[in-house]
């Protein structure tokens, strides 16, 4: 079945141009062109649609708006934003409800790219359920002291943007949204970066500012409702942040270049990210979840697959790839429990942060992290099975460092 | 011009205490001022003489056998004269040279000594004339000397009230006479000790408080001629002062105004021309696979030349081809695509060149001035500001005659004006449903004048407020959305370096209606 496309646009020029140069996706896509917010809406009334790009400012209905309305009407659909405006209140406005952000003029290359990965992105994840759960999630939940910290440091005068990079990159949903901002084209940036202080420095403190006290990008952690046994965000957080270490450390080890470094840092930090999806937007699931991990001792992947249709790991990656971070990542996210599900073997970050989370949960008690296994096949196949021992030290000694 | 020190007023008919009353009066920073002088004279003035006391306490122990005889009731005044005279006297000498920030500390110490000094010349006199009488009278003459002697002290250190002066001017004569009368009976030393104990305090008290009086007054005259001077040429340069912060002031709120609105046109202009860049862009693209496409089917048309000769080829493969490729959709495409480009491109050069005519910086001296171009202009620029809430509707005369004046200004000024209905029309399209906004723009030919009209259907402007629009800094938008320049420039612009007229006629909920004449005849007021 042909994926469907709906842009939109007031200039008429405009979508014909996108109509020829699109041209070449004919046999893939069935393409709808829509001159307003208005008629977009009632073309998405008859028929569903997997992707909406849309141009922000036209008169009648602007595009902040249609995608409000789109993602409480489908909120499966992938909602890209498609403007030349540079105006940072208006961009603020479509925050919440664009997925990713596209400046114009955009090469019609990079449009297929990203509308293709938008697409492949629903494999990742089959159950529309979660699909509308993770499509309608503006931020996640994070860890009260560090949003306090955060936020008194913006309230301050003298604040270096470093400092408030620091703060945001020990958080995985501070570090998850502030990557969006860059790695889509939001502020006018759209490109490779996964290292959080460097995307704060782009960002700058005043749009920082406006982001997290006006726009609220981030969401403060609410422990009642993620009641859920001894289910803490502390515990996950600080898993989080000594995976992200240890990935980082084996790549090290392996030698990596910086950008691999920083990927592995960062995959590390957020490769989690899921769980906190599924608790924050299933906690009755997540509950009976976490009653079967406790009743039976199953493979706990085994238990997300059947109750959630999807483990952790491809729904934080769902909500990477949603966001436009980098591909490495959402592999890694993705597949960090099962890594021979990646197209390729060999050292990677997803590779790093699967030893990275196996050997830092291997002793876990805590209900927010389970033990789970190692895929000696993966790493056999990868040729670094022989480095096991010396990761395995590694880990010894960092937790040393830790404790 | 207001003064900012209050200055003091001068008459003939004026005694020390009315000039007391208003030194009260000024302001502190200036009292200060003048008790400070008074103050210094005061030290200066006293020079030596505080040294007379301890002289005479000295003279009259050595002269008078009479007196080492009753040392030992003498002794404490004695000290006390020569003690506190010579302390009266530097402290003087202190006063003299004191600042007007450290002046408290030596007058008060100067009071002191001038205390002591006047109780022990009471106190020596008294007891002078007890050990030889001891009757009433001569303790009437004792506290009159006191006190007369006190009040004289009080008025030389200016730290007295209306009744005690005069107390002192009643009772130094009764105490001087009084005295007389009680020495006259006596040894002579005695009767000239009388004489110059009472005498020398209502010398002070008398001479010494006109003196005082006639000096306050020829102070205070002083100083306050010296502080009007003071206060015409501070004021004077404040006034200078102010007048060129004010113009700098004026000059950069005027660039910032212009920033402003040239930052928020770039956001705009940016907007305008990135989408035909990209739609040109997508058509260059799709022309560069349909020509491959073409060339394709080209190559099989060829083979099917080359073919029908040997009939290896069918035209059905060539047809399956053209389908394949949609060739109808490229040929009915390409024009299209070719001609929107044009289209796009041509936008983009427009753009472009109303910007740069915008924002041409224009000499010091006026030139002419196409109205109607610099209307049409402005329009272009500011496409992205009022595309999405209004038409325009341009009425130009087009035989307009050129006008004299500052190109950029005026566009300046019809900028602010376009810029603001269309955000008032936004405003009321935000408010009322279905509302269509509309830009009405019209040039007109009369006599003297050129008549510029700029009027929206937007959301008006308050009766009460229409007085204040062209006060800089009067704006009803939102802190950081406007500087309130916008009209006060137009009003600067047109009525000061025009010499032309600038009527508003609004009313709410209907609209708002900007009239702009500009003179044909070069006769402003150059600013």
């Amino acid at each position: 079945m042909k994926s469907r496309i709906l842009f939109v646009d007031d200039e008429q020029s405009l979508l014909d141009g996108l109509k020829r140069s699109l041209r070449s996706q004919r046999n893939e896509w069935d393409m709808h062109f829509a001159p307003s917010g208005e008629e977009a809406l009632k073309l998405t009334q008859g028929d569903r649609f997997d992707v909406v790009v849309s141009d922000m400012r036209m008169p009648g209905m602007s595009g902040a708006e249609l995608l409000e309305q789109l993602s409480a009407l489908h909120p499966e659909m992938v909602r890209i934003i498609l403007s030349g405006h540079s105006d940072e209140a208006m961009i603020l406005k479509a925050i919440p409800y664009a997925h990713q952000f596209l400046s114009k003029p955009c090469d019609a290359d990079v449009i297929k790219q990203v509308i293709n990965r938008s697409l492949r992105l629903k494999s990742l994840v089959g159950d529309v359920r979660l699909q509308t759960l993770v499509s309608q999630i503006k931020a996640l939940p994070t860890l009260p002291s560090l949003y306090v910290e955060l936020t008194e440091l913006l309230k301050s005068d003298q604040v270096t943007v470093q400092k408030i990079g620091e703060v945001i990159s020990r958080d995985p949903a501070m570090v998850t949204k502030i990557l969006q901002m860059v790695n889509s084209a939001f502020f006018g940036v759209g490109r490779h970066i996964s290292n959080p202080v460097q995307a704060a420095t782009m960002l700058g403190t005043e749009t920082l500012r406006s982001l997290v006290l006006s726009a609220g990008i981030f969401l403060q952690f609410d422990d009642k409702k993620l009641n859920i046994g001894n289910f803490s965000l502390e515990a996950l957080h600080k898993h989080s942040l000594y995976v992200s270490l240890l990935a980082k450390g084996i790549a090290e080890s392996m030698g990596a270049d910086k950008q691999t470094l920083e990927d592995c840092l960062l995959a590390g930090l957020l490769h989690d990210i899921g769980k906190l999806i599924l608790a924050q937007g299933m906690p009755e699931e997540y509950k009976q979840f976490y009653q079967e991990v406790q009743d039976c001792k199953a493979e706990m992947v085994a238990i997300e697959r059947k109750i959630f249709h999807a483990d952790h790991g491809r729904v934080g990656a769902y909500l990477l790839g949603l966001w436009a971070l980098p591909e490495s990542l959402v592999e890694a996210v993705a597949y960090h429990h099962d890594p021979q599900s990646a197209e390729h073997v060999g050292f990677s970050p997803l590779l790093a942060v699967h030893v990275a989370d196996v050997l830092a949960s291997s002793k876990s008690t805590d209900a927010a992290v389970q033990p789970a296994g190692l895929d000696m096949a993966y790493l056999e196949a990868s040729g670094v099975s022989n480095r096991l021992d010396e990761w395995r030290a590694l880990h010894v000694k960092l937790m040393e460092g830790v404790e | 011009m207001t003064t900012m020190v209050q200055s003091v007023a001068l008459h003939d008919e004026r005694n020390w205490f009315q000039l007391h009353d208003e030194l009260n009066h000024l302001p502190d920073a200036q009292q200060r001022l003048v008790q400070g002088r008074i103050a210094r004279d005061m030290g200066q003035r006293s020079g030596v003489a505080p040294l007379g006391y301890p002289a005479v306490a000295i003279l009259l122990i050595m002269v008078s056998a009479d007196i080492r005889e009753h040392m030992d009731w003498l002794w404490l005044p004695s000290l006390g004269l020569i003690f506190a005279g010579f302390g009266e006297f530097l402290m003087g000498r202190r006063l003299a040279v004191s600042e007007d920030a450290a002046i408290d500390h030596p007058k008060r110490r100067y009071q002191i000594f001038s205390l002591i000094n006047a109780l022990s010349w009471g106190m020596y006199v008294g007891l002078i004339i007890l050990t030889h009488e001891g009757d009433p009278l001569s303790m009437l003459v004792f506290l009159c000397t006191v006190a007369a002697t006190s009040i004289a002290v009080g008025t030389q250190t200016q730290e007295k009230s209306h009744w005690l002066f005069y107390l002192a001017l009643m009772w130094t004569p009764i105490a001087a006479s009084t005295a007389f009368v009680a020495g006259i009976h006596k040894e002579p030393e005695v009767l000239l000790f009388s004489i110059l104990a009472v005498s020398f305090p209502v010398l002070v008290g008398t001479q010494g408080l006109r003196l005082v009086a006639e000096y306050l007054e020829a102070q205070l005259d002083r100083s306050a001629l010296e502080c009007r001077t003071q206060d015409l040429e501070e004021a004077l340069i404040k006034q200078q002062l102010a007048e060129k912060a004010r113009n700098a002031m004026e000059v950069q709120l005027r660039q910032a105004q212009k920033l402003e609105s040239i930052g928020q046109l770039a956001a705009g202009i940016a907007h305008e021309i990135n989408t035909p860049v990209q739609f040109v862009g997508d058509n260059n693209r799709f022309l560069q696979e349909a020509f491959q496409d073409i060339e394709t089917l080209r190559k099989a048309e060829r083979g099917l030349f080359e073919g029908a000769v040997d009939g290896r080829v069918s035209v059905q493969q060539v047809r399956e081809l053209e389908e394949e490729i949609d060739l109808e959709y490229l040929l009915e495409e390409i024009p299209k695509s070719l001609s929107q480009s044009q289209e796009g491109l041509s936008r983009i050069a427009n753009i472009v060149s109303a910007m740069k005519e915008f924002s041409h910086p224009g000499g010091r001296e006026k030139e002419l001035v196409d109205i109607n171009r610099a209307l049409e202009t402005t329009l272009e620029v500011s496409r992205n500001e009022w595309k999405y809430v209004a038409e325009i509707e341009c009425q130009l005369e087009a035989s307009l005659p050129m006008v004299p004046g500052y190109a950029q200004e005026l566009n300046q000024v019809f900028l602010n004006m376009i810029v603001n209905a269309a955000h008032a029309i936004k405003e009321r399209c935000e408010s009322e449903e279905g509302a269509r906004g509309l830009i009405k723009i019209s040039t007109q030919t009369q006599p003297r004048f050129v008549v510029v009209s700029i009027e929206d259907n937007g959301t008006g402007i308050p009766q009460e407020l229409v007085s204040k629009i062209f006060d800089p800094f009067f704006t009803t938008k939102v802190v950081g959305k406007g500087s309130g320049q916008g009209l006060a420039i137009a009003y600067s612009v047109i009525v000061d370096k025009h010499a032309g007229k600038i009527a508003v006629d609004s009313r709410p909920c209907e609209g708002t209606l900007f009239t702009l004449q500009l003179p044909l005849a070069n006769n402003s007021k150059d600013v």
